[in-house]
């Protein structure tokens, strides 16, 4: 690099090319900036030719071994928890009340006859060896195949003194079931939600009504028959109104300024959020 | 699972348009413009299952779906 600004002597090199020497002339001509990127070139192009050998290498080999593929070890699965001492003493007091019990990785998962579950989980309250006194969470799934009872209403259980969990379920229809906010006043807010997002009905709720969504709303987002996909309904055409061609012009000039942010009501946000460019999706397999 | 292994699952039959569709003689029914892979499988699932339960009523004899880069479509042969 340091010998690039000094002018060549011809006749210190004695079998360079003619070529060569032009060559060298071109380079001292040129600045320090572009002599570098053209070393940077040839550096590529040589890291290039190396990888093209390598992989050329490689494939003449006949028998290059392989990596080995490992195969893929299979997960725990859920087993019987019949012989549980929680299930069996379920089953002495309720008996077919307990429809199924299994465990999962040292979870207990219990299918509880949906008509009898306030009593079961008043039980688990009220247990003197392990009093399920905290309602961790209150959920459901959507399984539309199973067209009986397409939903399955999660109780998550924890016992602060004991330090214990369980998980009980039960398979419900859209009727839904009783309402536990008697056992555990805390489960008052996840039922209202599990009624917006899935339209289970609690039966004695203090306030069945929805919780994240506005009282007129169409359906319940988190069913299998409701598309993820932003779709206009009445509540929208209602209450996000399409921008005329005049208002779109005045949105652009306000965003040229920057003013969108101060002028731009939370609703039309969400409907411009909603409505924004494509993402980019392969095509399917 | 992607839109074609969901009408696998609800044994749909695949078109590549529309027009395929309509000239085996199958009616249209919504369409969905999803943005990504996900919004796709949960638009096709959405119609399968609308679909569905239109042939277990009685009102469709068989049930297919076009799927299509951009946008995913419901249709069902009337009985």
């Amino acid at each position: 690099m340091a010998e690039e600004g000094k002018p060549t002597e011809p006749g210190s090199q004695p079998d360079t090319s003619s070529e060569q020497r032009a060559q060298d002339q071109a380079r001292a001509a040129k600045p320090s900036s572009l002599s570098a990127d053209a070393e940077k070139d040839l550096q590529v192009e040589a890291a290039k030719a190396r990888v093209t050998a390598v992989k050329e290498a490689a494939q003449a080999a006949p028998g290059a071994p392989k990596a080995p593929v490992k195969k893929k070890e299979e997960g725990p699965k859920p087993v019987d928890a019949s012989g549980h001492p929680l299930v069996k003493k379920l089953r002495d007091q309720f008996d077919a009340a307990v429809i199924e019990a299994s465990e999962f990785l040292g979870q207990l998962s219990i299918r509880i006859e949906p008509s009898r579950i306030v009593e079961v989980c008043q039980s688990l309250r009220d247990d003197e060896d392990t009093p399920f006194n905290y309602l961790s969470d209150l959920t459901c799934a959507h399984y539309p195949d199973e067209r009986q009872t397409p939903f399955e209403v999660v109780y998550n259980l924890y016992s602060i003194p004991a330090n214990e969990r369980v998980r009980l379920k039960a398979s419900v229809n859209g009727e839904g079931l009783d309402s536990v906010t008697g056992v555990w006043p805390a489960a008052d807010w996840p039922e209202r939600e599990v009624y917006d997002l899935f339209g289970v009905k609690f039966r004695n709720h203090p306030d069945l009504r929805r919780i994240l969504l506005p009282p007129d709303w169409d359906g319940h987002p988190l069913r299998k028959d409701y598309p993820l996909e932003f779709v206009e309904n009445r509540w929208t055409e209602e209450h996000l109104p399409e921008f005329t061609d005049v208002q779109k012009e005045q949105l652009e000039q306000r965003r040229a300024y920057g003013l969108e942010i101060l002028s731009a009501s939370p609703e039309r946000e969400v409907r411009e959020l909603f409505q924004s460019g494509k993402e980019v999706m392969p095509k399917d397999k | 699972m992607s839109p074609k292994e969901i009408a696998a699952h609800y044994q749909a039959k695949v078109f590549d348009s529309p027009a395929a569709a309509e000239s085996a003689g199958f009616a249209l029914t919504e369409t969905f413009a999803p943005r990504n892979v996900w919004n796709k499988a949960s638009a096709a699932q959405s119609l399968l299952l609308k679909l569905r339960d239109r042939k277990e009523n009685g009102e469709a004899k068989e049930i297919g779906l076009v799927i299509e880069p951009w946008s995913v479509t419901g249709c069902y042969v009337p009985i």
